[in-house]
């Protein structure tokens, strides 16, 4: 049985912002093909300048996440773009969710049953310090194997969210009540891992518009206010990462909205 | 004797300080509510209130040139196409709270060169350097729109349309929307929806 691992960088240059002669995102397509014809492991590794950053798929209360459209024959799938736990920056109790440094967002490309030579994607993203700048690329990797990028794609994977389940945190119980023109909740954690948890990033959500900056974990218990379009519906649903100082944990809250 | 009226003193102090205590809470917008009279410079030099368009439907528009969303939606004519819709239907207030000391900042002449440059057809944009009227209003992004009908009501916030990434080939406008169902006398459909675009720069 053949187990191959083929890993490769794309060597097509960066199309990216420039800000004082230094490129402010550079994209670099990686991927990972363990078995022939099996699903493949994409990566699209940004390294960013000093201080600029990029966005979580919930950006907050400003910002764009990153958006890709893969170039696929016809047949191949690709996976929705996996976006590894955020940073919380907050400048005048506005809140971003997002990536300094570098960040690797992953997704997973299933094949059709026609070739593919190299694997395509326009990219779309904002990047911002003080200010904030749009890019976009077009990258392509050839799909031949001259292995790089490995050891990235794998740290990569270790930074996307993982079930709550998995660390013993459970939200136990949760009350609402009416609070101006929107909600507060209260929403008390248990568990094993309850006591490590120090934030919560919300799921950008259609049906609730959170106030991120009312955002607060003290004491195992989730304090977050919120509004909801009307007409309210009795049940909401709040998903998002509970935060601890190493990991993220994926988890939905159902949230009665009764006055009580 | 002394007793009664030292307890009354007391209690009309104790009074004051509740009165006291909720006077520094800052008036909280919000939808349905009359928002809360402002008066800022304007890129003409002279000063408005919002006291003045008593009477008038307003529309409250927080914008800075230097943001990619703002540069997006007027020179896809988004935000022109509803300003000059409403021109003489509406008071069209344009608000820019970017801190002096930010590098988004702009001198009043740069910002009349720069939207005139874009066709932009409010009643003038107003100056709010310290960011009172933009943090009272709750303003979090440019853009980021308020509409106030002719009571002083706040009757919608949000964004301009449903399409932050600027690729929908149908979209909401929002604005466009409330403004037609207001001035037809119609209930609003959508009177919230996501604000999106920068951050308002109230610091350096």
């Amino acid at each position: 049985m053949l187990n191959i691992l083929a890993i490769l960088a794309s060597f097509t240059p960066a199309y990216g912002q420039i800000v004082g002669g230094k490129v402010l995102a550079r994209p670099e397509l990686l991927y990972e093909i363990t078995e022939p014809g099996a699903s493949i492991t994409v990566g699209i590794r940004f390294v960013l300048e000093p201080g600029w950053y990029l966005y979580w798929k919930n950006p907050g209360d400003s910002g764009l996440p990153l958006d890709v459209a893969w170039e696929l024959p016809e047949g191949w799938e690709a996976s929705p773009l996996k976006f590894p736990v955020p940073q919380k920056f907050v400048y005048d109790n506005l809140v971003s969710y997002g990536y300094k440094n570098e960040v690797v967002f992953l997704a997973t490309i299933t094949p059709g049953s026609s070739p593919m030579t190299s694997l395509k994607a326009k990219l779309d993203w904002l990047v911002c310090k003080e200010s904030c700048l749009r890019g976009s690329a077009e990258v392509e990797v050839p799909l031949t194997s001259s292995p790089k990028g490995a050891e990235i794609l794998a740290s990569g994977a270790e930074k996307l969210p993982r079930p709550s389940s998995e660390q013993g945190i459970l939200p136990v119980h949760a009350r609402t009540r009416k609070s101006g023109s929107g909600w507060e909740a209260e929403v008390a954690l248990g568990g094993s891992g309850a006591e490590e948890v120090i934030d919560f990033y919300p799921d950008l959500s259609e049906s609730l518009f959170i106030e991120l900056a009312s955002i607060r974990v003290e004491d195992k218990v989730l304090k977050i206010r919120f509004e909801v379009p009307e007409p309210a519906p009795s049940v909401v649903s709040l998903s998002g990462l509970f935060i601890t100082p190493s990991a993220g944990f994926q988890t939905t809250i159902p949230l009665q909205l009764s006055s009580m | 004797m002394l007793k009664k009226p030292l307890f009354i003193v007391l209690a009309v102090l104790a009074t004051a300080a509740v009165f006291a205590a909720f006077s520094i809470v800052p008036e909280a917008v919000e939808i349905g509510k009359p928002v809360p009279n402002f008066t800022l410079k304007g890129i003409d030099g002279k000063e408005y209130s919002l006291a003045d368009f008593k009477g008038k439907v307003v529309v409250l528009e927080w914008t800075n040139p230097n943001c990619p969303f703002v540069q997006r939606v007027y020179k896809s004519g988004i935000m022109t196409s509803v300003q000059k819709k409403y021109a003489d239907k509406v008071v069209w207030l344009a608000v820019n709270s970017t801190h002096p000391d930010h590098q988004d900042h702009e001198t009043a002449e740069a910002l009349a060169k720069t939207y005139n440059e874009w066709s932009a057809t409010f009643t003038t944009m107003l100056l709010d350097p310290d960011g009172s009227v933009g943090k009272t209003f709750d303003a979090k992004t440019t853009p980021h729109m308020y509409i106030i009908d002719k009571d002083g009501r706040l009757v919608y916030a949000g964004g301009i349309d449903d399409d932050p990434r600027g690729n929908k080939s149908e979209r909401v406008n929002y604005v466009d929307q409330a403004l037609t169902e207001l001035l037809g006398g119609k209930a609003i459909t959508t009177a919230t929806s996501r604000p999106y675009g920068c951050s308002v720069k109230y610091s350096s």
